[in-house]
């Protein structure tokens, strides 16, 4: 391997490890709020980034569809947030508005920026409701119950993406095309722009956990549920806000990632399993933690993939087992009372 | 009613072995199916419903058993029937080699991760070992199963072989999970640290539930196999494992669980097929989506699946028979009175001690010493320089405020956190570190703050308590052996039951008072015949006579050479019973003595008592 | 007996299970497609072309008066799930014949059930081995052409361009490993050395350390056995990773996606494909033209969009098992179900100069596949458009 060979597969092994790292802040977030591991993480991935693929190149409409369903989402948010039935009207009428905005828009083919804040919110919408509608109710049955649920939402969510967009493939335009040369390797700027937006979040969401008073009930709901209700924190709204967060940050992963491999209904479950890995090399609860396991994910997977294509897959996965082991070993012995 | 149950159960047989003529040829084909993956998701439920341990990578084990089998059977001429033997085997020992990381110690996100990956990997196996299994493309020179010139190839046939493998599932796991060993199973998942306490091997068992599930899941894969006569990887993939998983989470933990689970996963697959018009060309995707929401709608209607049902009409069957365990409970329930409860609780102890071959604790014996204690968490020194001596026939009291380290010091005795510094003496031997089931092993055991009783009637928990006096491993609650053993545990669950005056045998024990848990508690702790018993806060939640009756009971405890260590907020009753008392302050030994000596100290009056002396 | 039969039947499938309302008088043809699941966007194509043809001969009629009716299931990729998909065919709807399946594995395991129920299956699926050996394979027959006639056009066409040393990257399943066996037994003789085979996972993301790898062999052409968005995700990355030799692409990436996502970075590329994809552009001479151009009008004023290739293997299927019955409905009726499939099995194996979409069908007892080398058209990617090689 020569030193360029190495080089470019660094490169493209953190661009992916950064599409990973995103979903793993995802999975920590949510993890840390309310203990789910979400197997259906991936499918927000594929929402945001066939959305923005259909609002800005008018090829899959079927963002009108998830509008509708983003839009009725909102509705019976609010409805169950304020518990006033009065309000029935609420989610046929975001639905409509929604609807007719999408309908509206997607002709005039939205500037790509413009799209995936569009997609991001309402994939932060539908992640809100799913929250609202499949976990929260169950906050009682405990982790295994969350792991079926979860493994519910993304058979039912990929079976949607299904039937709204099909099983084509789509583009999604880099927001700048064309690559420079450093160091003898040619980079891409959609890498680059994954790298940043990556760094982006990262920082946002230490702004909101540090900066904000709300970040800081949030991560006060995290470590102690019990304690934080006494302090007048909801563990629900908490676990409301971790979902909309987490959801439309894998949004946004989607659509940086959409550029370099295309998005498929069926994209969601290898990502979310990946960035999966990545969170739990990262010791699934730190956020940066997450964010160096994913991109060591990438880079792994990139030169694991060198050395033997056809098991690639297989060394990242097998990564997994030593690595808990080594937590194992190094954590405390046995359970706790 | 005899008649009438055995009328009921040869109705049953008879209609499971008519089915494929009742129904349509077709249906044959589900009745495999549900077969197959009934004794499968049986493994499963043993799993995920009773042992709590949730596994994504069961399909990893059902490709391993068709695959071990085919391709022995296909390419290397072993007799068909032998390769079903092998395909299993081959799956329990992946299912021993994968168990064996210390990762199963720990149940939860870790273990499902781990699964998870190791499903994957095993199905990147089957894909690039090509040379063997046929890659991608599949297997496809599957020899025919026959017996004395009747081959197994027509699924009214073929039903047969997987109704006997599924029967055999249900009632190794409705033997196993009532045994010995399913007890210790089943406790572990309402609490392992309780488990351990009485000294149940948390980690073995986990391996060997582990191990039955893998085999369930090979010769499952190995009968899938032969009926399908083909296999490619994606019938083994993550896919698989899920569907697997959701058939264990509709059953429910129940021995019918994983069969009933199968029926409806398929029967719903094929009535979806047929509902949903085909006219539109989206029946599949229709069928997925109705998939995912059923899934969901079930955990958040029933997250315990189909079990609640199953067991309601499971009890009115056993119900109408004298035979079965729970049946006799009920006079055994009605007879104990006041009266006749001392009498027989004091002939028979010190009898069984005898027999079960341990030396009687004799009197002024020590029976455990602690010197020099320390714990630290972070920063925080819970426990520092904790030293006593607890002698045999004696009650030590351990009192101090809140946060003064009494349940730190008694979880770094009983075994369950490990000490920073300081030594722990049992009976003499250094027993510093020692995990809490060796403590147990030792004669040591312990009660909780917050109850840790198992999810299970009254006496089966006190039967828990019998582990360590009896025997009888996974494979023999499988077997059903061992039930003289069983009987004796029995025996000994209700002596001390009767001995804490509880007389609620068939009751769910998380349904118990908390007064009453506390007793039970007790009692579990005392059929292990300890020879040293930690109690923590045994009299909160007690009524003023039950306190009465407790404070007797730890007195004649005492009397026969039990050592107690008695943490109790209750003065008037530490004062009472116990012979001398350890007062705690932030970690330290404030002063010892006797209840006298400790109630005029005046360091002892202002650091604790002295509100009460206020 | 029959009585406690229907009795149970109705109770345990009331209002669920809707059973057949064929006539004995129709012809009733079983398709297992794979509608959901990784090989969708194939069988999306498949479904929707025979619910086309089902309706089509219907409209004209049936075949000689017999209404022609399709059941569609799906196998949701699944081999099992065909397997079982295609018993229910032939014991719950009593299918004359089966169309079964989209994929080669799906299509392997159903091998084995209808070979013992004695129901004719025309798979639509790429491995040889779906009907290789003949012997073995009495009642199967399939529609798209052997990956090697596929595979030895572009191998001829590589010849034609001198490329002397080749590299390979195919998916690892059943399609990719089908094109680098048929590619390894095309090879020797014509010169080209094959430097470097590369594998990836349909699912891959990253597949920059296999192009590095390529790239590193210096090949002279790059076959990428895929379908999309694989082939143009391997395409991509080979680009990034900077290589500048020919690409040859399969016949599995010609479905719409291909062109669409490629763009103007396709420009060039080579590649084999059915005569369908270049309907506007055949050469009249071809016997099969008209029947190709038929069908593209047919698709797209229903669909108004131009079929895939697999659209078109899906519609082949239906206009053998409509020549072929026809012939049997002569002398059997189709309510006499085992002798109308047999009858059928050996009308299908009679075809001979058969003109399809797919090509010239010749099936005999040693061929099922019965397709030739004018399946295979050369083709280059030229702005958006597939071009003949002349």
């Amino acid at each position: 391997m020569t030193m360029g060979t190495a080089l470019f597969l660094l490169v493209t092994g953190l661009t992916n490890g950064a599409i990973y790292a995103l979903l793993g802040l995802g999975l920590v977030l949510i993890y840390n709020v309310t203990r789910v591991i979400n197997i259906a993480q991936g499918e927000f991935v594929m929402l945001g980034a066939l959305t923005a693929v259909g609002l800005t190149t008018g090829e899959a409409t079927g963002g009108i569809t998830l509008a509708i369903l983003a839009g009725a989402s909102w509705g019976l948010l609010v409805l169950l947030l304020r518990r006033r039935w009065a309000l029935l009207w609420l989610p046929p009428a975001g639905a409509l508005a929604l609807w007719w905005l999408v309908r509206a828009v997607e002709p005039f083919h939205l500037p790509p920026i413009v799209a995936v804040l569009v997609a991001t919110i309402a994939v932060a919408f539908v992640g809100a409701a799913l929250y609202r509608l499949t976990i929260q109710p169950a906050a009682a049955a405990g982790e295994v119950v969350f792991l079926i649920i979860t493994t519910g939402l993304y058979l039912g969510l990929q079976g949607l993406g299904l039937v709204f967009w099909g099983p084509g493939s789509f583009s999604f335009p880099s927001i700048h095309a064309g690559k420079i040369a450093a160091a003898g390797v040619r980079v891409s700027y959609q890498s680059l722009f994954v790298l940043a937006a990556t760094l982006l979040v990262l920082a946002l969401l230490w702004l909101f956990f540090e900066r904000t008073l709300f970040g800081k009930a949030l991560r006060a709901a995290a470590m102690n549920r019990l304690g934080a209700r006494l302090v007048g924190i909801s563990p629900e709204r908490a676990g409301l806000v971790a979902f909309a967060i987490s959801a439309g940050i894998s949004a946004l992963a989607g659509v940086l990632i959409a550029p370099v491999t295309y998005a498929t209904y069926d994209m969601g479950l290898g990502l979310g399993l990946k960035g999966f890995v990545g969170a739990v090399i990262g010791g699934l609860s730190g956020y940066p933690g997450a964010v160096l396991g994913g991109l060591a994910i990438g880079v792994l997977e990139a030169f694991a993939a060198y050395t033997t294509s056809a098991y690639g897959e297989a060394i990242v996965y097998a990564l997994i087992i030593p690595i808990l082991l080594l937590r194992v070993l190094t954590g405390r012995r046995g359970a706790a009372t | 009613m005899r008649a009438w149950q055995a009328l009921l159960g040869v109705g049953g047989a008879a209609l499971l072995v008519a089915l494929p003529w009742l129904l349509p040829p077709f249906y044959a084909n589900l009745l495999c199916f549900i077969a197959i993956y009934g004794g499968v998701a049986t493994g499963l439920i043993l799993l995920t419903g009773y042992a709590g341990l949730v596994s994504l990578g069961q399909g990893a084990f059902y490709g391993i058993g068709a695959y071990g089998a085919v391709v022995l059977a296909g390419s290397y001429g072993v007799d068909p029937w032998l390769s079903l033997l092998l395909g299993t085997l081959l799956a329990a020992t992946a299912g021993y080699l994968v168990g064996l990381l210390p990762i199963l110690r720990h149940s939860g996100h870790y273990l499902a991760l781990a699964k998870l990956a190791w499903g994957i990997i095993a199905t990147i196996l089957f894909t690039q070992l090509a040379s063997i299994t046929g890659g991608p493309n599949g297997f496809t020179h599957v020899p025919v199963l026959s017996l004395f010139g009747l081959d197994f190839i027509d699924p009214g046939h073929f039903y047969y072989l997987t109704l006997v493998f599924a029967v055999l599932a249900v009632a190794a796991l409705a033997s196993l999970i009532r045994s010995r060993a399913g007890r210790a199973v089943r406790a572990m998942r309402s609490s392992e640290a309780a488990a351990a306490s009485v000294g149940m091997e948390v980690g073995r068992i986990k391996l060997q539930v582990f191990v039955l599930a893998a085999a369930l899941a090979g010769l499952g894969g190995a009968l899938f196999a032969y009926f399908i006569a083909f296999i490619s990887p994606s019938a083994f993939d993550l896919g698989a494992s899920i569907r697997l998983l959701t058939m264990a989470m509709i059953g429910g933990a129940h021995p019918l669980g994983g069969v009933v689970g199968a029926a409806v996963v398929t029967l719903l697959d094929d009535v979806l097929q047929n509902v949903i018009p085909n006219a539109s060309g989206q029946a599949g995707l229709v069928q997925v989506i109705a998939y995912g929401a059923i899934l969901v709608g079930l955990m958040l209607v029933s997250p315990r699946g189909l079990e609640p049902l199953l067991t309601r009409v499971w009890r009115l069957r056993l119900r109408a028979g004298p035979a079965e365990p729970p049946a006799p409970a009920a006079p055994v329930a009605a007879a104990p009175e006041p009266g006749a409860l001392p009498t027989e609780a004091r002939e028979t102890a010190p009898a069984a001690t005898a027999a079960s071959g341990e030396p009687p604790a004799a009197a002024g014996l020590t029976g455990l010493q602690v010197r020099g204690l320390g714990r630290r968490f972070g920063g925080l020194q819970a426990v520092d320089d904790l030293s006593f001596e607890l002698r045999a026939g004696e009650i030590l009291g351990l009192i101090g405020p809140n946060g003064a380290g009494k349940t730190t010091a008694f979880n770094v005795i009983s075994g369950l956190l490990p000490p920073s510094e300081g030594r722990v003496l049992l009976g003499g031997d250094d027993v510093t570190a020692a995990a809490a089931q060796r403590m147990a092993r030792r004669g040591l055991t312990r009660t909780f703050q917050n109850t840790a009783l198992f999810e299970m009637s009254v006496l089966e928990n006190v039967m828990a308590g019998c582990y360590i006096r009896t025997r009888g491993g996974v494979w023999a609650g499988v077997l059903g052996l061992g039930r003289a053993d069983e009987a004796r545990a029995r025996r000994e669950a209700r002596r001390a039951l009767a001995r804490v005056g509880l007389t609620e045998l068939a009751a769910d024990a998380p349904s118990l008072p908390v007064g009453k848990q506390r007793l039970l508690e007790v009692a579990r702790s005392l059929a292990m015949r300890p020879r040293v018993l930690l109690l923590d806060e045994p009299a909160a939640g007690l009524r003023y006579a039950e306190k009465r009756e407790l404070a007797g009971l730890l007195s004649a405890l005492r009397d026969e050479g039990l050592a107690i260590l008695l943490v109790e907020h209750d003065m008037d009753l530490v004062m009472s019973v116990a012979d001398r008392i350890v007062v705690m302050n932030y970690g330290q030994t404030l002063t010892e003595g006797t209840p006298e000596q400790v109630r005029q100290d005046p360091e002892v009056i202002a650091a604790y008592l002295g509100l009460d002396a206020a | 007996m029959r009585r406690t039969r229907v009795w149970i039947l109705l109770l345990l499938m009331a209002g669920l299970a809707a059973f057949g309302t064929a006539s004995a008088q129709d012809i009733v043809i079983g398709a297992a497609i794979a509608q959901t699941g990784p090989a969708s966007s194939l069988g999306t194509g498949e479904v929707d072309a025979l619910k086309l043809f089902e309706k089509q001969v219907n409209d004209a009629g049936g075949i000689d008066g017999h209404n022609l009716k399709i059941v569609l299931l799906d196998t949701a990729s699944d081999p099992s799930k065909a397997v079982l998909n295609v018993r229910k065919l032939i014991t719950e709807d009593n299918a004359l014949a089966v169309i079964c399946c989209t994929t080669s594995p799906e299509s392997l395991a159903v091998i084995d059930t209808v070979q013992r129920a004695g129901v004719p299956n025309i798979s639509i699926a790429a491995s040889a081995s779906i009907v290789q050996p003949a012997s073995e394979r009495h009642w199967i027959f399939k529609t798209p052409p052997l990956d090697s006639v596929m595979v030895t056009a572009e191998v001829k066409d590589m010849v034609a361009q001198g490329v002397k040393t080749l590299g390979f990257i195919g998916f690892n399943d059943a399609y990719g490993q089908g094109g680098l066996d048929e590619l390894k037994k095309a090879l020797p003789g014509t010169g080209i050395d094959l430097v470097d085979a590369e594998s990836f996972a349909r699912t891959d993301t990253n597949l920059s350390s296999q192009a590095s790898k390529l790239v590193a062999a210096k090949p002279d052409a790059v076959l990428i056995w895929a379908i999309p968005p694989g082939g143009n995700v391997a395409q991509k990355a080979l680009q990034d990773a900077g290589y500048q030799g020919t690409f040859y692409q399969s016949y599995g990436m010609t479905n719409e996606t291909f062109l669409r996502l490629g763009g103007a970075s396709l420009n060039g590329t080579r590649l084999s494909v059915l005569p369908v994809i270049v309907h506007d552009n055949l050469p009249s001479s071809l016997p099969f033209a008209s029947v190709v151009q038929d069908f593209v009008q047919t698709y797209q004023a229903a669909y108004g969009s131009v079929p895939s290739s697999f659209a078109g293997h899906a519609w082949d299927a239906g206009l053998i098992l409509e020549a072929a019955s026809k012939q049997v409905l002569a002398s059997t009726s189709p309510s006499d179900v085992k002798a109308f499939r047999s009858a059928l099995r050996d009308a299908i194996e009679g075809l001979h100069d058969f003109q399809a979409v797919d090509g010239t069908f010749n099936f005999s007892p040693t061929d099922h596949s019965g397709l030739g080398s004018t399946s295979a058209v050369m083709v280059t990617v030229q702005d958006g458009t597939y071009q003949p090689v002349p």
